[in-house]
């Protein structure tokens, strides 16, 4: 049972007795009294928690609860790597992970994503399967594993970085759907080469006329071109803006053809 | 639009064979009057899919009127007799057991039972299938049953968890009622699978039957503290692969 001790300078210190004994009635202290429960003393939870994961579900279902509350009320994201560690370190036991993938998703950082990209490197067969999982939704995993994994790690690293800029949380998860997408690219913004909110997906400043006017072609245009030119502008934009000035001043039907040529080159 | 074997096809020459205000007479007449094509090989394909429609809202109300408890993965319970329970939460069929028999003990002794929305849905699912399929050819297709959500679905329903915005929306759909402020300290109430059974109506295991206010309305009560967003239903649906089932069912 959590119990209050010596008060310190930051105010009440709990600490866990044993989080194997009367650890539901833990569970439930957290969860009734997360509000008041201060972050130094949930995150120390936390880190007693890791110490002794694994050892029941009880334990374990305390360590998620803590996780979610570090993660979505408190924004702790140096917690993620330790998250990550947890689910692929289950995962091969074949324990539960639903409630911490969530909780690791919901914080909604991108760059976070490579912490479970470097389990693509594992020689264990079943962290590669679940790294290819969780990543599915970028084009550049191979859910078939059929792909060397050391390349798809690296074209995961630069479908980050290529595409960081355009992402967008939707927050679409494994009870949602199969193959849950959690950020999607807004490839109408990495076509302007705008970066967007990763809340709302869209641009932080509102788009000019021709921008607008722009749009409205590129709106019309199906999946596969507006792909074609996102990429496009986006990789043009980096080597040279007045090269993407230029291109962009052209007819949708003439970046069109200007991009599928230089791709094909 | 219905087009099958390439014709456009007018409803009024089967559309009799079914009760008026029967699930099977809205969805004909709703796909009837759709821009999209609703494409089908033959009669009897279109006909397949009504029947299996029909029975999965007749097994989504069916476990409402039930005594399967709603649970979250940890605390999920069945009949160790049928299933193992593994130590994810999901259900596995034990050895040596029917699938067809597995399956209706869940009806059987539904109080036996608990999980959570997504895993519900998949039970019903196979509640349908077994009304529709003889004992035989169900047992033949579905030898092995790993009932948690949509992870380790059977090949044969995959298309069940693909979500996807349609331009419709007909009894029988699985539906997703979203709610993104969630209380993190609750994250089985993230959101809500359920079966749209007709009229506005919709089925979600831990809610039970209701319209999408009184859904939403539940939902809300588990967000976090100065929520800003509501539940709310989102504008897409999951539907079986209904052609090849039934192609399999005429084979």
């Amino acid at each position: 049972m959590l119990k209050i001790q010596n008060k310190n300078k930051g105010g009440d210190y709990m600490c866990l007795d044993d989080v194997n004994t009367s650890s539901f009635s833990n569970i439930q202290y957290l969860y009734s009294n997360y509000r008041e429960i201060p972050y130094h003393v949930l995150k120390g939870l936390f880190e007693r928690g890791i110490t002794q994961q694994g050892l029941s579900n009880e334990g374990d279902e305390f360590l998620d609860g803590a996780s979610m509350l570090l993660i979505k009320i408190h924004n702790d994201k140096r917690i993620l790597a330790v998250i990550v560690d947890m689910i692929f370190c289950r995962n091969r036991k074949g324990l539960f992970t639903h409630d911490l993938i969530w909780a690791f998703f919901q914080a909604k950082d991108p760059y976070s994503l490579m912490l479970i990209a470097n389990y693509l490197n594992s020689e264990d067969v079943n962290d590669v399967k679940l790294a290819c999982q969780l990543l599915e939704f970028a084009p550049s995993i191979d859910i078939t594993m059929e792909k060397d994994n050391k390349k798809q790690y690296i074209d995961f690293f630069y479908w980050i970085k290529e595409n960081y800029p355009f992402l967008y949380f939707t927050g679409e998860s494994f009870q949602r759907t199969s193959k849950p997408r959690p950020y999607i690219i807004a490839l109408d913004a990495k076509y302007l080469c705008r970066e967007v909110s990763l809340y709302t997906g869209k641009s932080f400043i509102p788009y000019t006329k021709n921008e607008n006017n722009l749009l409205g072609y590129f709106n019309n245009l199906d999946e596969c071109n507006k792909l074609l030119l996102s990429n496009f502008s986006r990789r043009i934009h980096y080597k040279s803006i007045y090269l993407w000035k230029s291109w962009i001043s052209y007819s949708i039907t003439n970046q069109i053809s200007i991009a599928e040529a230089r791709f094909r080159d | 639009m219905i087009i099958i074997s390439n014709n456009i096809i007018k409803v009024d020459s089967f559309i009799n064979e079914y009760r008026v205000n029967s699930i099977e007479r809205d969805i004909i007449t709703k796909i009837d009057l759709s821009k999209e094509r609703y494409e089908y090989n033959s009669l009897n394909q279109l006909k397949f899919e009504l029947k299996l429609r029909g029975n999965i809202v007749i097994a989504a109300k069916n476990l409402d009127e039930g005594d399967m408890s709603f649970e979250t993965f940890r605390k999920s319970m069945c009949n160790l007799d049928y299933w193992d329970r593994s130590e994810e939460g999901g259900f596995i069929l034990k050895k040596g057991i029917t699938p067809s028999a597995a399956i209706e003990d869940i009806s059987i002794n539904s109080s036996k039972y608990g999980t959570e929305c997504a895993t519900a849905i998949i039970i019903i699912y196979y509640q349908a299938l077994l009304k529709v399929f003889s004992y035989k050819l169900f047992n033949e297709l579905f030898t092995k049953i790993h009932l948690m959500n949509w992870h380790y679905i059977d090949n044969l329903l995959e298309d069940a968890g693909y979500i996807e915005k349609r331009d419709d929306y007909l009894p029988g759909d699985r539906r997703y009622f979203y709610n993104p402020d969630v209380n993190p300290v609750k994250p089985e109430w993230q959101g809500e699978n359920v079966i749209d059974i007709g009229d506005g109506v919709y089925f979600g295991h831990g809610i039970g039957i209701g319209n999408a206010d009184e859904i939403i309305s539940v939902l809300d009560e588990f967000r976090i503290e100065k929520a800003k967003i509501s539940a709310h239903l989102l504008d897409e649906a999951a539907r079986l692969d209904f052609k090849a089932l039934a192609d399999i069912y005429y084979k």
